[in-house]
């Protein structure tokens, strides 16, 4: 559950930067035309809050969104380190990692 | 003259609370972080544990060790292992003994023998869950004060630090590596913003764990001074009502006669069953009486508002029948908010996943101060001429942010090197954690900047990478064993040394390589930015 949530964080943050002119431009080279930089935006938004779900469900209300925001924070890190030194790995891990993460919650 | 507006009167504020406690609240992080596993570093420091595996029947021995070791004992008391430590730890209270904390005699037993081990004389992990709140070598209570008032800077850095920052959205994602200056101003800002509503709470948390030190004069004038009993009336501190069952039966009645102790495996799997934490301990009053009394206690609690107050099973201790357990307190407002903060801070409600995301996020805050610190050095240098307070802020910089990594490791060495037997072992080890500190405060002044760096780094690596090298002279430590035993505790708290060792190694190695740009006497701001981290 951990994993999936902060995976989740992970991708949540890295559609947030690449709605933005400048991170956009790190991992593309360009702008984000209009469409694109709406839907990074909305599906940002959306994901960072369906990422507490998971907390929720394994530890309870209270801890649950205490971890989360905690996971929020290193999710961000990671992105940010990324951008600034392997930003093309950025786009293939943050859909990879979700996928990943939720075949985990079977063990 | 202009005046100054009003986020340059906040930057102003920002730099010189931050600069003043830097180094301070730099260790109170640091220690603080680490603090989170302090009972893994215990075990970590007392060999004499790690042989100790245990298995399904470690109750049982245990139980079968205090009939041996304590047969007269009016109650006993099992901490049973669980997901922080590998042994059995037993108290036991001989008759005419007050029950309360620290109260009666205790030892730890092997697991899987049940005999008692002597372990060395060591503070092991408390002694830097301690230094984070009340430092050393002084009054704990000054300790406290002096923490309690860097932390309220803290507050005020944290506050001053989000109105001076311009653009915490629009920069929410920027690093720039490899730009002097900008680089540490870009990784303090990360390090701060990413991780902000960890800083606050932990921050925030922090001084409302010292209220009653910091403010003591509301509880003082509303109870004349007897603050035993706002504890007792609030139920802070577990001194509520409710608190620990089994204390009927004691005084002037007649001595119950003996009687034999029920088998406890049956009692022991109803409650495995009710619980998926499992049992964390087993209490026994009154054992070889007809008046003995069982009560088992789940392992810790997921819920921040009771201060993970745990279920507990009473039986009958010679017919095995349950019992009526004794009622739990109630929780109002006040208390409820003291316990959800108290709790966060301190986490002793969690499992090991959420101990290593709050160990990182702490990191991240000794990240920002480290950074915030380095980043004053590094602008002053351009700017200013070169004076006595500059020279000062860069001695204190290296002999705190890599001095103290030192010192903790030098702590970790003489735990490992002092012979056992040695008198007053556990106090010798925090003074070598001192004179190694204070060592790395000198060595700065009759270095130049940049080789003060690479030489502390250098050894902070050699240091940090040894000692668990140095374990696999010691039978059942070394990572092979600890690894193939599945002793994760122990492996992880090997492999955490490494990662160190390796952060420090690789930071060294970079600023070594590093050219001076512009200036003869340079800042090391090519290094990466993890590497502040520590």
């Amino acid at each position: 559950m951990i994993w999936l949530s902060l995976a989740l964080c992970f991708s949540g943050f890295t559609a947030l930067c690449l709605s933005m002119d400048r991170h956009h431009q790190q991992v593309f080279g360009q702008k984000p035309p209009q469409p694109e930089r709406l839907i990074f935006q909305i599906g940002g938004w959306l994901t960072l809050p369906i990422a507490c779900t998971p907390c929720i469900l394994a530890f309870g209300p209270s801890i649950g969104i205490a971890l989360w925001i905690a996971e929020l924070s290193l999710a961000a890190l990671s992105v940010l380190l990324l951008l600034s030194y392997r930003p093309r790995l950025i786009l293939p891990l943050a859909l990879a990692a979700p996928s990943i993460s939720l075949p985990l919650l079977l063990f | 003259m202009k005046t100054p507006s009003f986020r340059q009167r906040n930057a102003w504020l920002h730099t010189w609370a931050g600069l003043l406690l830097g180094w301070l609240l730099y260790a109170v992080f640091l220690t603080g972080s680490l603090s989170y596993f302090h009972e893994e570093i215990s075990l970590w420091m007392t060999p004499e544990q790690h042989g100790s595996r245990p298995e399904a029947d470690a109750p049982l021995k245990a139980l079968a060790s205090l009939q041996r070791l304590a047969p007269e004992a009016n109650q006993w008391t099992i901490n049973l292992p669980s997901s922080r430590s590998s042994t059995l730890s037993v108290q036991w209270l001989n008759p005419g003994q007050a029950p309360g904390k620290g109260a009666g005699q205790s030892t730890t037993l092997d697991a899987n023998s049940g005999e008692a081990l002597s372990l060395r004389d060591t503070k092991g992990g408390n002694f830097l869950y301690r230094f984070h709140f009340e430092l050393t070598g002084m009054p704990r209570i000054w300790g406290r004060w002096i923490v309690g008032i860097a932390a309220m800077c803290m507050l005020i850095a944290l506050i001053s630090g989000i109105i001076i920052h311009k653009k915490i959205f629009k920069e929410f994602f920027t690093f720039r590596p490899a730009k002097e200056q900008r680089s540490w101003l870009d990784a303090h800002c990360a390090t701060s913003v990413l991780a902000l509503p960890f800083h606050l709470m932990i921050t925030y948390s922090g001084l409302v764990l010292l209220m009653l030190i910091l403010m003591p004069w509301g509880v003082q004038s509303a109870y004349q001074g007897n603050t035993q009993q706002y504890f007792a009336e609030s139920g802070l501190r577990g001194g509520g009502p409710g608190g620990r069952g089994g204390r009927e039966g004691e005084g002037k009645a007649p001595a119950p006669q003996a009687a034999p102790l029920v088998d406890i495996a049956p009692l022991l799997a109803q409650a495995e069953q009710r619980w998926t934490r499992g049992i964390g301990s087993i209490q026994i009053s009154q054992p070889g009486t007809e008046k003995a009394v069982i009560e088992l206690r789940e392992q810790r609690g997921d819920s921040l508002i009771d201060r993970a107050a745990t279920e507990r099973l009473r039986f009958n201790g010679v017919t095995g029948e349950p019992l009526k357990s004794s009622p739990e307190a109630e929780i109002n407002g006040s208390t409820a908010t003291y316990n959800v903060l108290s709790s966060l801070h301190m986490l002793r409600f969690a499992g090991p996943e959420v101990r290593w995301i709050f160990f990182f996020s702490g990191l991240l805050g000794t990240a920002m101060v480290a950074t915030g610190l380095i980043f004053w050095s590094a602008k002053r240098l351009e700017r200013d001429p070169r004076h006595f307070g500059h020279r000062l802020v860069e001695v204190l910089n290296v002999g705190s942010i890599v001095g103290l990594p030192i010192a903790i490791a030098v702590y970790f060495w003489a735990n490992r090197l002092l012979p056992v037997g040695l008198e007053g072992r556990a106090d010798v080890e925090v003074q070598y954690f001192l004179i190694a500190w204070g060592l790395c405060l000198l060595h700065p002044w009759l270095r130049r900047y940049k080789q003060a760096w690479i030489e502390q780094l250098a050894v902070a690596a050699l240091l940090f990478l040894c000692l668990p090298l140095f374990n696999f002279s010691l039978p059942n430590s070394h990572l092979l064993s600890t690894l193939l035993h599945g002793q994760w505790l122990l492996a992880s708290t090997d492999l955490t040394l490494i990662a160190f060792g390796a952060l420090f190694g690789l930071a060294a190695w970079k600023l070594a390589k590093r050219r001076p740009a512009t200036l003869p006497n340079t800042q090391p701001s090519n290094t990466q930015p993890q590497e502040a981290t520590l």
